[in-house]
């Protein structure tokens, strides 16, 4: 939806609106708080489950040789509930009708969303991935590459908020949406968990010549945050307009 | 915007009834059977049973030497692979067909979209199968995690998640619209699919089309049949698929708008209807009007029969007796009348 740009016309920049619209979304996160609480929470108990399933485990073995995909499955878990919610109150109170009527571009719309997401994403990983090495990994020899997981966590954030705001745009009025978001969503966002789960391990475990691996799989990672976010923000418009 | 262009009803890009392709459409299934009747039997017969180029070396597979036993299950390879390649041509087309319908939003290309899906999802299903044996009897597990399995077991589960997405919608126009979406966003790990095996060298699966394939004439000629006449069958099916759904979607076209046209017929009945009733209780205070004539000539108006109606026939006709002369006047008057008498 191209603006007008007739003589006359005060035309608002996209940079503008899209500002507007992320401001939207944080103010009203921070008045209700939503979000936030029921991902940290949820997050809490899928940490509460990990020390019952490894409870019998104890010190003996390494969980540090599969650290990165437990670490991974509660990302993934925890972001399928924020997605799921982050457009509840959109069709709740009307908005998306609001902001589909108003001339703004749905790349803009798109962009503004994913970003919000991402932040809430972010914040929600400031407190869950410290209280996970605190867990799980307090006891652990952690390697001096430990560090290096971070450049996957962000890439993987970031294409996670990236599909998962079109597929939970499309899942919002369905039957069951739920359900429908998970099954959409975990098999789209695979390969990106398995290229993010390799890096975390070889991050974590850190031994000497498996940083290839490293690389190759954030390649990976970053080369599927760059076409599914390219394909996301293209066919969004479609998802949108109803 | 696409917003306020509803969904066409299928035009011009619908299938042709008995045009060239429909009437190739039986010839390419006779065709492709053939071909992989051929590849079958000759993979048996002629195919030797040497080292294949699944295995160039012996190797030990749990703690048994790879034999001729473990070499007849390489059999599998010469369907197996059409199958496979099958099946990612097809859900091209159904990816390619998805964006014609986000570009013309043509309900046609919606239609042959879902075929295509369709038929995808039996051929995927016939890879997994197939695959699965391979696994079992070559690498002597039912399944591994590995790179091409993974990401293949990954696009039969978007395969299916694209038929749960339009099971749960209702609206047709938007079913076909976030279907196209999902089929585009889906196709994306074809390719990968396709390619895991050279961009993760370590994968236990072959690289199987390069031109350095090594393959000898005897065992390529019987692999390249199977994937002409895999893809002969997948194109017929495909096109069998399209006239099945399109004949449903016809049907269903049909059924809406006879139901639209019962709707109307039974609202003009009932229009009918009521307007009899109308006129039937025109009728019966007609026929009650004159008995009362009857009774008091000079009644005349039917404001008197509305009275009598009103207060009972006993009163009225004392009513009438007495108050014949007011009965010119208005109704209201004669009513009041009636009460004081």
């Amino acid at each position: 939806m191209a603006q007008d740009s007739k003589p006359g016309t005060m035309r608002v920049s996209s940079w503008r609106q899209y500002r507007a619209l992320l401001l939207k979304d944080l103010r009203q996160e921070v008045r209700t708080r939503e979000m936030l609480t029921s991902m940290v929470v949820y997050a809490l108990l899928v940490l509460t489950i990990y020390g019952a399933a490894l409870a019998q485990v104890g010190d003996r073995v390494e969980v540090v040789s599969f650290a990165g995909g437990l670490l991974w499955a509660l990302i993934i878990f925890t972001s399928l509930l924020g997605l799921n919610r982050s457009f509840s109150h959109e069709t709740e109170s009307g908005c998306l009708e609001g902001i589909l009527l108003a001339p703004v571009d749905r790349a803009v719309v798109f962009l503004a969303k994913a970003t919000s997401n991402l932040i809430f994403l972010a914040l929600v990983e400031l407190i869950t991935v410290p209280l996970f090495f605190l867990f799980f990994l307090s006891g652990a020899e952690l390697a001096s590459t430990t560090p290096m997981m971070l450049l996957p966590l962000v890439v993987g954030t970031i294409g996670v908020a990236g599909v998962g705001t079109l597929l939970s745009t499309m899942t919002i009025d369905t039957r069951g949406r739920d359900v429908l978001l998970a099954i959409l969503f975990i098999p789209v966002v695979f390969p990106l968990l398995y290229a993010c789960v390799s890096a975390t391990s070889v991050a974590l475990m850190g031994v000497e010549g498996t940083f290839g691996t490293f690389w190759t799989s954030l390649a990976l990672a970053g080369a599927y945050d760059v076409i599914m976010i390219a394909a996301a923000w293209g066919l969004y418009e479609f998802v949108v307009d109803a | 915007m696409a917003a306020d262009s509803p969904v066409r009803a299928s035009s011009g890009g619908s299938p042709a009834r008995g045009g060239l392709i429909d009437r190739l459409t039986f010839a390419a299934l006779v065709l492709g059977v053939l071909l992989t009747a051929i590849d079958v039997v000759w993979t048996f017969t002629l195919a030797p049973m040497v080292q294949g180029a699944e295995l160039s070396e012996p190797a030990i597979i749990g703690g048994t030497q790879v034999t001729t036993k473990l070499l007849l299950s390489q059999k599998i390879f010469y369907l197996h692979v059409p199958v496979a390649v099958a099946s990612f041509v097809v859900m091209f087309f159904a990816a390619l067909w998805a964006v014609r319908f986000l570009m013309t939003k043509d309900r046609a290309f919606d239609l042959r979209s879902k075929t295509a899906m369709e038929v995808t999802l039996a051929f995927i299903v016939a890879t997994m199968i197939s695959g699965d044996l391979w696994t079992r009897f070559e690498w002597g597990v039912w399944w591994v995690w590995e790179p091409r399995l993974t990401t293949y077991f990954i696009l039969m589960l978007l395969v299916i998640g694209y038929f749960i997405l339009r099971n749960a919608l209702d609206d047709p126009e938007r079913r076909a619209r976030f279907c196209a979406v999902f089929c585009v966003v889906a196709f994306i790990d074809a390719p990968i699919s396709f390619m895991i095996t050279r961009l993760v060298p370590s994968s236990i699966h072959p690289v199987v089309f390069r031109t350095d394939s090594g393959l000898p004439p005897m065992m390529l000629i019987p692999f390249l049949l199977g994937l002409f006449g895999m893809l002969f069958i997948a194109f017929a099916l495909t096109r069998l698929a399209l006239r099945i759904n399109a004949d449903a979607q016809e049907v269903e076209d049909l059924k809406e708008r006879l139901e639209e046209q019962d709707a109307w017929k039974s609202r003009a009945a009932a229009d009918a209807a009521f307007e009899r009733l109308r006129a039937g209780a025109r009728e019966a205070v007609a026929a009650d009007e004159a008995p009362a004539r009857a009774d008091s000539p000079d009644a005349s108006t039917t404001g008197a029969a509305t009275g009598a109606a009103a207060d009972g026939a006993g009163v009225s006709t004392t009513a009438h007796a007495e108050v014949a002369p007011a009965d010119s006047e208005s109704p209201d008057t004669h009513l009041d009348s009636s009460q004081e008498a």
